[in-house]
């Protein structure tokens, strides 16, 4: 059972608000960032990252060599990845913003983290959460 | 992360200019509907580096900026502010406590600060070689 819970991103600001997933009590980006932190090429592209994601906030449309949809069609998740010369940075569509799952790493990792990503997102959509800037929902699934 | 530090990092306003260029160049090829190659023969310059632009990955010399610019019918208009006065503009943490300004320094009579409450109208007092801002009230325009 997962317990879900959303942040609103302060470090990206824009039309569409940005959230990052916190689960089973742990903010998976934040750990993330943690894990690079004491190496500044990968500090350096998770900087861009997020500025990637505030042009994304102001609705601008960019290369889908930095931002791409992970799946199309009726069944998708509406997951996407931000992407980086060697990272990668998983989330997905609500209604109410983009909500920033986990980062990951370009390697050969990469087919498995887009399954977690998708069968969180797919948590996520079958519990109806959405987020909400001034409270934090938390969830049992 | 802190929103501080990336303000505070070159990175973020890397990006900021090569989405702008990358959104222009995007423009200009869809109102001129050609394709990279012939933008490349236009500007006289590789397919690949065109690619390069449209990956979002600019990051070359100032003089071949500008005349990507111009090429595209565009001027660059270059514009500096001051670091600390973007982040305080972007913070607003301006609630119930004074800010001291220099002179000369921001267009503090008409300030507006945004934050999740609302928007703040400020008043000032002026002193001899400062000026103090304090918060009047809290303008709701929700």
């Amino acid at each position: 059972m997962n317990k879900f819970a959303f942040h609103k991103m302060d470090e990206v600001k824009g039309i569409i608000p940005f959230y990052k997933l916190e689960m089973d009590e742990s903010i998976l980006l934040n750990e993330f960032e943690n894990e690079i932190a004491n190496n500044s090429k990968y500090l350096s592209q998770f900087r861009a990252a997020l500025s990637w994601m505030e042009e994304v906030a102001n609705k601008k449309t960019i290369p889908d060599t930095k931002f791409k949809p992970l799946d199309r069609g009726k069944e998708a998740t509406g997951v996407f990845e931000f992407k980086t010369k060697n990272l990668r940075i998983y989330g997905m569509s609500l209604p109410g913003g983009k909500i920033i799952i986990f980062g990951g790493y370009k390697n050969n990792k990469q087919n498995k983290n887009i399954k977690r990503a998708k069968r969180i997102a797919n948590e996520i959509i079958d519990l109806k959460l959405t987020p909400n800037e001034k409270t934090r929902i938390t969830k049992e699934s | 992360m802190k929103r501080q530090e990336l303000l505070k990092s070159p990175e973020y306003w890397m990006v900021k200019i090569q989405s702008e260029l990358y959104s222009q160049i995007g423009e200009y090829i869809e109102s001129e509907k050609i394709n990279k190659s012939e933008l490349a023969k236009r500007l006289n310059v590789s397919k690949g580096y065109i690619s390069q632009v449209l990956n979002g990955d600019y990051d070359h010399r100032l003089s071949k900026f500008v005349e990507l610019s111009l090429a595209v019918n565009k001027v660059p208009i270059v514009e500096f502010m001051d670091l600390d006065d973007v982040i305080q503009q972007e913070s607003g943490e301006y609630v119930d406590s004074p800010l001291i300004l220099k002179k000369g320094g921001l267009n503090w009579k008409s300030h507006e600060y945004a934050s999740d409450e609302g928007s703040f109208k400020l008043s000032e007092d002026i002193d001899s070689n400062y000026s103090v801002v304090h918060y009047d009230s809290v303008v709701n325009e929700n």
